[in-house]
């Protein structure tokens, strides 16, 4: 569902992912750790088209990441990132930031599709007509799910979905992405400095470190401390 | 005798709908120890910190039946005395070295800044010379190139520990750190935790430690209060977290997920209205 190739990114002078390669099946939940600074954003970011220069191969559901017009590649792939104060439009409302992507795509009975997507996440209809500062934080980020999920794509690309959450609305939001994989057979590509929610949510996970990948584990030999690095049993020591 | 003593501390902002009281009678008492303060956003445990600070919101209202910090009455203390009282014996560390230095300066003249503050006998050569020896002792390395850089060019985790020198160095005997590794990596969450340990066994100073993360907490104090909507609604020894009984704590520690947790889903937290009462 997934390919990267032997992908490189530089900003300037300076080489934020080098050499990276990854595979995700479809239906995966793949993860991806490390500290800031160590590529794992960027990554997703360029698989969205968000990075200018960069080297290497992106497959995703079968689109050249490189070639594919970003609305044909917005239909398979959708970014949910970690801010939910800052990737909401401030001046749209709640029903209005859901549509935008259908909007674009030209899509018909959009407003069908949002009362959708509003149960889907578990808002009820009245948020539809509310603005992002209205709103908590964990309110916010199932909106942005749900504005990911707006084209059904088959894969998303999540990025520190938590991180800003309080932990009783992290938990919220872990079960909700869990529930709408099964549901909806989604592919989850999740960078995380927290290695205990990588643990929870993915199948495998890659370790990075400085640019490049340290190791791949699946979930299994994470658990049963199966790893080859230092710089892995540091992370798990620290958690 | 105790370092801090709060006794019913209330603060309330005024909004459209009528005042809005977010700390509802908080009552502390802190020896030179390590005291974590956790709580979800919103819960008070930032201002709690802030009051005792004397660094509230212009428009938030105080009520507190006793403040006092070392004996001295902070709610008859004027501005002045809480003025040289704070980076004196009263230091804050906040969550964001980003925010919390002056871009303009470089680091080691805000350090020096600091000391001199306190000190004003000191020839800038000594001050320049306690500035290099304090960013060593936060482990720092190459102290004297990292003392001409500006705060843009250091990384987060080198920020913090700037942050942490400009406040050791006037060796207060209070610190307050409201989240001071929350923009950090786990990694360096460690190092800079280890400092402030170190000044807290070293020099016998009390610390406050802030945060939402229960187990940072755990590990790293003596005793931790739980705040929930505005009070407290425990107090336990931070090596028995365990043995916690609010159903809020209780709560909190099982949504977490876990390395080698296995639950396919995460229990969630259902908010009973009677907390916030209790």
């Amino acid at each position: 569902m997934i390919t990267v190739d032997n992908l490189t990114v530089r900003f300037g002078p300076a080489t934020a992912v080098d050499g990276v390669s990854l595979h995700v099946e479809k239906g995966e939940s793949f993860g991806l750790v490390g500290e800031s600074g160590s590529g794992k954003s960027t990554i997703l970011r360029t698989a969205v088209g968000l990075t200018a220069d960069w080297t290497g191969r992106i497959e995703i559901d079968g689109l050249d990441a490189r070639h594919t017009r970003p609305r044909d590649l917005a239909r398979r792939v959708q970014m949910v990132f970690q801010d939910p104060y800052a990737s909401l439009h401030p001046r749209f409302v709640i029903g209005r930031a859901i549509a935008e992507p259908m909007r674009i795509q030209g899509m018909e009975n959009i407003d069908r599709r949002v009362g959708e997507l509003l149960d889907m996440i578990g808002l009820n209809a009245s948020f539809r007509y509310r603005y992002p500062h209205e709103l908590s934080g964990g309110q916010r980020q199932r909106v942005a799910i749900a504005r990911a999920l707006a084209l059904q794509p088959g894969v998303l690309l999540l990025d520190e979905p938590t991180s800003a959450l309080d932990v009783s609305v992290q938990a919220e939001i872990l079960n909700l992405l869990a529930d709408l994989r099964e549901e909806l057979g989604l592919t989850f590509l999740i960078v995380s400095h927290n290695l205990a929610v990588i643990s929870h949510m993915c199948d495998r996970l890659m370790v990075m470190q400085n640019a490049q990948a340290v190791e791949t584990l699946t979930r299994d030999q994470l658990r049963a401390r199966a790893f080859a690095s230092d710089y892995t049993r540091k992370l798990i020591e620290a958690t | 005798m105790s370092l801090v003593e709060i006794e019913n501390l209330r603060i309330t902002f005024p909004s459209d709908t009528g005042p809005v009281q977010a700390v509802r009678g908080v009552s502390l008492s802190l020896g030179r120890e390590r005291l974590g303060i956790v709580g979800e956003s919103g819960s008070g445990k930032s201002l709690t910190g802030r009051a005792l600070m004397g660094v509230l919101p212009e428009h938030a209202r105080l009520d507190v039946d006793r403040m006092e910090f070392d004996g001295i009455d902070l709610t008859r203390a004027g501005p002045r005395q809480r003025r040289r009282l704070r980076g004196g014996r009263m230091g804050m560390i906040l969550q964001d070295p980003k925010f919390s230095l002056n871009p303009v300066m470089r680091v080691g003249a805000q350090i020096v800044e600091s000391i001199r503050i306190g000190d004003r006998s000191l020839s800038r050569a000594a001050a320049r010379a306690r500035a290099l020896e304090t960013l060593e002792a936060v482990h720092i390395r190459a102290p004297d190139r990292v003392f001409d850089l500006y705060p843009h060019e250091l990384s987060g985790g080198m920020g913090q520990r700037v942050m942490i020198a400009m406040m050791v160095v006037r060796q207060p005997d209070l610190l307050i750190a409201d989240e001071p590794t929350s923009a950090l990596d786990v990694t360096v969450q460690e190092q800079v935790m280890s400092i402030l340990d170190d000044a807290v066994r070293s020099r016998g100073m009390g610390l406050v430690l802030i945060s939402h993360d229960l187990h940072l907490v755990s590990r790293f104090c003596d005793r931790v209060v739980i705040m929930y909507s505005g009070r407290i609604v425990e107090t336990l020894p931070a090596a028995n977290l365990a043995g916690a009984v609010h159903p809020y704590t209780r709560g909190l520690l099982a949504c977490l997920p876990d390395i080698d947790g296995t639950a396919a889903r995460l229990p969630v937290l259902n908010r009973d209205p009677a907390w916030a009462q209790a």
